[in-house]
């Protein structure tokens, strides 16, 4: 640890919004939250650190938007089509027997994947017997999940996105746009949860088929790495898939031997027989 | 073009023509008329042949004319005016023609000066073009030359390239000016003078000429020729020159001449340079073809050498394979030879085995015979009998004494021929196996009275001690046939008070492990050496021939027993020192069950009752050859130290050298061996030692191998082992139709049979996995079949639920794929019925179907099945994995009876029993386990699978007390709506204030369980959840029973 | 003044990247002990050809940064398509999708900020030709923390831009060439043994 008087104001600091918010950030890689952080500094006048944190424990509404500096929210649908086509391509025909079916979205931010995830399996016929769970820590983020609403300049993206995941449809068979936005269709949030959790604190909520947690885990360290993928490990089923982001890897934490290579290139696990 | 030096001469020239004609002029004004001092005007006239310019006679002798008439008129008359007149007249007539002639003469002295010059610079050109120079060395002398001998100041040359023009030389040009390097033909003056192919001259060039296009920089050039160079027609070069002065005619004159010179030079030397590129290229080209022709030169030698060797190799190979065939006509011969030896073998042996049969035949028509005989005997026997016990009475009296005598003789062989002929009867019948069973239970107390009862009067007879014993922790009743083990106890007793003259007797019972119990009958008597050990239990042969006349009895007694002992699913064992006594025990199960094979003597258990039975000594011949070879031991084995650790091996074999050989590789590959050499022991010695394998000969002395094979592999006890076979005949199919893993034809070699041995221990390292597949389609049937199979895994398909139940009550299986249609009975009713009858085994099922699921169909197949796959292109690999899976949990964990009993075991718990919980909860799994939990305990439960079926489910409950709800576990994430919206529903009914809910959250922080309890719940209870914690928190809450809602 | 063992070197490349980039790590030799991080602004939406393209010419091993990936000495690691590049100060790489800096992720700033707070004056920043001021605050921080900082001659630049930018930001910046550069970084190799 750097005895830097920044770096140590910095740990105080998170330190004081676990213990008066139980927002646990003290786990995560230093070099972005410092960055964050300190963008968070120069926006609200602060000096140092530690004026902030002053401002942090004393003011409520200061928590709410450093939440937005300390949680990354970029994703589109369909980041990364290839990952995706992977997941339709190879992983389905495995979950597609079984009877029923449970999907983790592991820090799902605004949605994006969750949608992604719902159109894909509507366009499986996997829908019904379907149930995703997309969690996240950021509750203003999880409210815009369930809201399914986006930019409509952003939608030529997506529609791009889909079409090279291999989408079957046309997206806007999923939407209706207005007013500057497209809202998605609710059908596809009949089967979804919405939740809060955190990787850093809580523990198995349910046996899953599938963990997507995509660029997630960059933002951890090490050591919470290992506890975020011991969670994951522990909720997949025997047999179940990890998906994780294109450049995250499994190789330099201590459950990589508990999972196989599924598809190196759109870095999907699947998790060994063997405990 | 004005030389300095010309100038001055010419100066001079003009000067001395001016002053000989003023000199003349003067002299003629001064002379008389008639002197003809004009002539001398020829001086001047004559002078000017050295002018320059061919003008200046003709100008003299106009001068001179002029002068000569000013004297005639404005000399003084004198002399003849006339004459005067005339000769002045002819003078100048001769001065014109001197001057015309001059004048002639000075032109063309200037155009031969000219013709001189230009010779002279084309001839210099000429030689400064010599030799084969480069390009630039070529422009570079042009240049010097031309501007040297023109008088120029700054000259380029541009030679032609292609389409454009390149710079290839410059001459008194500034280094630092930049001077254009190339044109085309599109580019100003330059280009177009190519264009027209003529000089260009530019007089008066104003300071920014530049823009005219020119390549002379910053130089003062006043005027500027641009020369294209042309050779046929083709502009090879382009010079450009400038001067200071301006261009004389025979500088453009020079120009014009050498133009085509130089453009043959410059052509000249493009082709030079040409030549020179395109020498280089082929030198560089055959450098190339060198370095290719030499790398060609590598590879056909490699290749050569390769030929060599491929021919000397396929030389080699042509040798060995005449080799071969000499070898292998041998070969053949041999096996002619070898198979003539082995037809005549097995003729041999097939007679061998008819004479086998026979003596079997045989030997059962005389057990038969013997049986049917005994009863012919004892008819007339008894009435012989009968009426010797009349005689003997002598009730009138009217026999002597020592006819009573003769009677009593009678009566008492008559009676010992009865024993006799019982024992015999009993022998045959046990050996014809007719010898039935009448089990009941029976009080081990009454058992042992009723027995003293008899056996105390003989004792006290002899004047012996007669002691009963019964161990306190012996069962009280057994479960056996009475009569029996009556007859073997008496047969025991007996024999002990009979061979002991003085000392004690004493029957003494004691519990044994697996339920067994000891009877021990132990004397003070003569005992009985270990050689002869053996040999009293075998059936007409008796430890000393004189003992039987001594003691009496038939001696069939021990045999008898030993076959009651084992049908009673026992044993006899002996031990016994001569003079010490000896000690029978009969070892028999408490609980006999007649279908379960007399149980293993497992080694530790051998020495619990200190020595068997079995003796190590040989038998002793005997007059009465041995009628069972049954314990003859070919080869030490290791049957009387085996130990738990290694596994066994049961050799058949009845050649003793053949028999050694198996017996030492078995060592060699860590089995322990027992070696067995007719088929009857074979049999026995696979129910005794439970062999790990059997390695089985077919030629036996008593019956065929395949005999042993086919009873082994019907007996449930031993079918599980596996047997390899080994004869001198082929055998293979009947061998492994029979159920055999392997066959091999003698003669075998060594490594055969290692790695037969080796074979055998993996296998055993993993043992044989059986799995029942129920599906009705026979295709998918065989496909499972080949997917599931392998070395370890015996797959077994039936295809209805009635065939599946069949299976299921008569085997045990460790795994079971089932699919859900069958044509007699769904699946679900299947797995209901095997759940609920004990007398199917249960083992985990892998529910394989080609239907999607509903929650609920899912939900109710996971109470028998955790694994259920929906068919598709990826539930093979699935179905194989989940087996797999199942096969090796087996290994590890309980069997499932056991465990079953296990659940069963756990206490019912009085405060939960018939209590109603509610479980919310979305994940099948989750409610599958919670279900488990509670179910054993008596609850009774609901499921409502998210927050909105919890509050309808609550609701009814209020409705119908029937559905009354004593707890709920409410799951916080959920669909539909969540555990804490639910919650907070379920409290706005008023009745539900005290229902006590206790929610399931994977939640960490305070805080979110804070907003637990905040949205109404009692308590809360963090996943993964702890089963203990999760009944005592059910337990506190609980309320108490009748408080109810 | 003391020398400072030089640890690490960050180098940031824009348009004419592939050229100047190369043109350093051509020169430099396979047993280089120091890693080097290079940001070039790549495209996010597709796989970068960079790692081939430089492993053609260098001797070095070069490779796209993983996440987590501890450093090693003789590596070069290029930021990913649509990551920042961040060095952690317990010397690990780090990866992030946060907004892109002056319109690009990987951002050369990124890089240059935290590898100077995990590196301090062991790093030396570099910012090659480029057409924005990406690397310019960047530099200026490492500077800051005490790093060596060189911009490339503009003049040589195949854009000049970006070099001129960083040096008004980071005036003590040394301006030199690429040859002069690759020079520099073989006598601070030297330096490290």
């Amino acid at each position: 640890m750097s005895d830097k008087v920044e770096d140590i104001e910095l740990r105080l600091l998170l330190q004081a919004i676990f213990e008066r918010y139980h927002y646990d950030f003290r786990g995560y890689s230093m070099a972005s939250i410092k960055r964050r952080l300190s963008q968070a500094k120069s926006r609200f006048q602060c000096d140092t650190f530690s004026q902030l944190q002053g401002r942090v424990l004393h003011e409520a509404d200061v928590l709410a938007s450093l939440l937005s500096y300390l949680t990354v929210q970029v994703s589109e649908l369909f980041r990364d089509p290839h990952y995706f086509r992977v997941l339709r391509e190879e992983v389905f025909p495995h979950l597609r027997t079984y009877p029923s079916l449970k999907i983790w979205v592991a820090g799902c931010g605004d949605g994006e994947e969750v949608y992604s995830l719902s159109i894909m399996l509507r366009e499986e016929g996997l829908d019904d017997r379907t149930m995703i769970y997309g969690t996240d820590v950021n509750p203003q983020a999880l409210r815009k999940a369930e809201a399914g609403v986006y930019d409509l300049d952003r939608l030529p993206l997506f529609t791009k996105n889909h079409q090279l995941a291999g989408g079957k449809g046309s997206l806007s068979d999923y939407y209706t746009a207005a007013y500057g936005a497209a809202v998605f269709d609710k059908s596809l949030r009949k089967n979804v949860v919405f939740s809060d959790h955190s990787l850093v604190s809580d523990a198995v909520f349910a046996e899953v088929h599938l963990v997507s947690c995509r660029n997630v885990l960059i933002y951890f360290d090490r050591e919470l790495q290992n506890r975020a993928i011991g969670v994951m490990l522990d909720s997949l089923i025997r047999r179940g898939f990890l998906g994780l982001g294109s450049k995250e890897t499994l190789r330099f934490t201590q459950h990589v031997a508990a999972f196989d290579e599924f598809s190196r290139e759109a870095r999907v696990y699947q998790k060994r027989s063997d405990p | 073009m004005i030389f300095p030096l010309q100038n001055t001469r010419s100066l001079a020239l003009h000067l001395a023509i001016a002053i000989s004609i003023a000199g003349v002029f003067l002299s003629d004004i001064y002379t008389p008329l008639g002197v003809a001092v004009w002539v001398m005007y020829l001086i001047p006239i004559a002078l000017s042949l050295l002018a320059w310019r061919p003008q200046i006679p003709l100008a003299v002798a106009a001068v001179a004319t002029l002068l000569m008439f000013a004297t005639l008129v404005s000399d003084e008359p004198g002399f003849n005016l006339v004459i005067a007149q005339i000769n002045r007249g002819c003078g100048i007539f001769t001065i014109w023609v001197m001057a015309i002639v001059a004048y002639f003469f000075v032109k063309n002295k200037l155009e031969i000066d000219l013709e001189r010059w230009l010779q002279k610079g084309q001839t210099s050109l000429s030689k400064a073009m010599i030799g084969d120079p480069s390009l630039e060395n070529l422009g570079d002398s042009v240049l010097k030359l031309l501007t040297e001998y023109t008088g120029a100041q700054v000259a380029v040359l541009f030679a032609r390239d292609g389409k454009e023009f390149r710079r290839i030389a410059s001459y008194g040009v500034p280094s630092n000016s930049d001077i254009q390097n190339d044109f085309t033909l599109e580019d100003g003056l330059l280009g177009r003078a190519v264009k027209d192919n003529r000089i260009f001259m530019l007089d008066d060039v104003p300071d920014g000429y530049l823009t005219l296009g020119s390549a002379l920089g910053n130089g003062k050039p006043k005027h500027l020729a641009i020369c294209p160079m042309a050779a046929e027609d083709i502009t090879y070069a382009v010079l450009e020159i400038g001067f200071l002065s301006e261009v004389d005619g025979r500088t453009r004159l020079l120009l014009e001449r050498v133009s085509e010179s130089v453009a043959i030079a410059v052509r000249s030397a493009n082709y030079r340079a040409h030549l020179q590129t395109l020498l280089e290229e082929t030198q560089r080209q055959s450098e190339e073809l060198q370095a290719q022709s030499e790398e060609l030169r590598v590879a056909n030698e490699e290749l050569e050498e390769q030929g060599n060797a491929l021919k000397e190799t396929a030389t080699r190979l042509e040798l060995q394979q005449a080799e071969l065939e000499q070898t292998n006509t041998q070969l053949e011969e041999q096996t002619q030879q070898l198979e003539a030896q082995r037809d005549d073998l097995a003729r041999t042996k097939l007679s061998l085995q008819h004479q086998a049969a026979d003596l079997e035949r045989a030997s059962r028509y005389k057990s038969d015979f013997l049986a049917n005989m005994s009863h012919e005997l004892r008819t007339p026997l008894n009435s012989s009998l009968i009426l010797a016990k009349l005689l003997a009475d002598n009730p009138q009296g009217n026999l002597s004494e020592e006819q009573v005598k003769f009677a009593k003789t009678i009566q008492s062989a008559g009676n010992d021929l009865l024993n006799l002929i019982s024992d015999i009867l009993d022998l045959s019948k046990i050996e014809a196996g007719q010898m039935e069973l009448r089990l009941e239970q029976l009080r081990v107390q009454k058992l042992i009275d009723e027995v003293s009862r008899t056996m105390q009067p003989l004792a006290r007879q002899k004047e012996l001690r007669f002691e009963t014993q019964i161990a306190p922790d012996c069962p009280k009743i057994i479960f056996t046939d009475r009569q029996r083990l009556e007859q073997v106890l008496k047969n025991l007793l007996s024999n002990a008070i009979k061979f002991t003259e003085q000392g004690e007797v004493k029957l003494s019972v004691t519990p044994l492990s697996n339920q067994r119990l000891a009877l021990a009958v132990s004397d003070t008597g003569i005992g009985i050496s270990e050689e002869q050990q053996q040999i009293v239990f075998e059936a007409f042969r008796q430890a000393d021939s004189s003992s039987h006349r001594k003691h009496g009895g038939t001696g069939l007694g021990l045999s008898i027993s030993k076959e009651f002992s084992r049908l009673l699913g026992g044993e006899l064992r002996l031990e016994s020192k001569p003079g010490d006594g000896s000690t029978f025990t009969l070892i028999i199960p408490a609980d006999f069950d007649p279908t379960a094979s007399p149980p293993t003597i497992a080694s530790e258990e051998s020495k619990e009752i200190a020595i068997s039975t079995k003796s190590d000594s040989p038998p002793i011949s005997e007059a009465r050859p041995a009628r069972k070879q049954t314990e003859f031991r070919l080869i030490e084995d290791d049957r009387d130290q085996l130990q738990g650790t290694a596994r066994v091996i049961l050799v058949v074999e009845d050649d003793p050298n053949f028999a050694q050989i198996l017996y030492n590789l078995a060592h060699d590959t860590r089995f322990q061996c027992v070696v067995a050499n007719t088929a009857e022991e074979a049999y026995a010695a696979a129910l005794e030692y439970q062999p790990s394998a059997v390695i089985l000969d077919v030629g036996l002395p008593d019956h065929s191998g395949l005999s042993v094979l086919d009873r082994l592999k019907n007996d449930a006890r031993v079918r599980h082992i596996p047997v390899h076979v080994i004869s001198g005949n082929d055998y293979n199919d009947s061998a492994l139709s029979l159920g055999a893993i392997g066959f091999m034809l003698k003669p075998v070699k060594r490594e055969e049979i290692i790695e037969v041995l080796q074979g055998l221990e993996t296998r055993l390292a993993q043992r044989m996995r059986r799995v029942l597949v129920v599906e009705d389609d026979p295709v998918q049937l065989d496909s499972m079949h080949a997917l599931l199979r392998s070395r370890d895994v015996e797959t077994i398909g039936v295809q209805s639920a009635a065939e599946c139940l069949e299976k299921l009550r008569s085997e045990t299986f460790d795994c079971m794929v089932l699919d859900l249609t069958l044509p007699d009975a769904s699946g679900y009713s299947l797995l209901e019925t095997l759940s609920q009858e004990e007398s199917y085994s249960f083992p985990p099922v892998i529910v394989y179907t080609g239907r999607d699921l509903s929650i609920e169909q899912e939900q109710r197949l996971r109470r028998y099945s955790s694994s259920i796959i929906i068919k598709g292109a990826k539930s093979p690999e699935r179905l194989l994995d989940e087996v797999t899976l199942f096969l090796h949990q087996v290994v590890s964990e309980l069997p499932p009876e056991q465990q079953r009993m296990i659940e069963k075991a756990r206490s019912r718990d009085a405060a939960l029993e018939n209590r109603h919980i509610l479980i919310v909860e979305d994940d099948v799994r989750n409610v599958f386990a919670l279900t488990s939990i509670l179910e054993p305990c008596g609850v009774v439960l609901q499921v409502a699978r998210n927050g909105l079926e919890a509050v309808a489910a609550i609701d009814k409950s209020i409705a119908e007390p029937n559905n009354r709800v004593d707890l709920v576990l409410m799951d916080v994430m959920m669909p539909e709506m969540d555990g804490i919206s639910a919650t907070q529903e379920i409290r706005k009914r008023p009745q539900c204030q005290r229902l006590p809910i206790i929610m399931l959250t994977a939640k960490a922080m305070k805080d979110d369980q804070q907003s637990c309890l905040a949205a109404g719940a009692n308590d809360y209870l963090a996943k993964p959840l702890d089963v203990e914690k999760l009944l005592s928190l059910i337990r506190v809450w609980m309320p108490r029973q009748g408080a109810g809602l | 003044m003391t020398i400072t063992p030089r640890e690490a070197i960050a180098i940031g490349a824009s348009s004419g990247a592939v050229e100047a980039v190369s043109a350093i790590l051509t020169r430099l030799p396979e047993d280089y002990p120091l890693p080097i991080f290079v940001v070039v602004h790549v495209p996010p939406d597709r796989p970068s050809a960079l790692v081939d393209v430089f492993q053609a010419k260098s001797p070095l091993n070069i490779r796209e940064a993983e996440d987590k990936e501890p450093i090693e000495p003789s590596c070069v690691y290029l930021a990913p398509p649509d990551y920042h590049l961040m060095i952690e100060t317990e010397k690990l790489i780090s990866l992030s999708s946060e907004e892109p800096v002056h319109y690009s992720r990987p951002a050369i700033d990124v890089l240059f900020e935290t590898a100077a707070d995990a590196y301090g004056a062991g790093l030396i920043g570099i910012v090659l030709t480029g057409s924005n001021d990406d690397g310019s605050a960047g530099l200026r921080c490492i500077s800051q923390l005490g790093g060596a900082t060189i911009v490339q001659c503009p003049n040589e630049a195949a854009s000049p831009f970006m070099p001129n930018s960083a040096k008004a930001a980071c005036p003590e910046a040394r301006t030199m060439n690429l040859e002069e550069i690759a020079e520099y970084l073989l006598n601070q190799g030297r330096t490290y043994d």
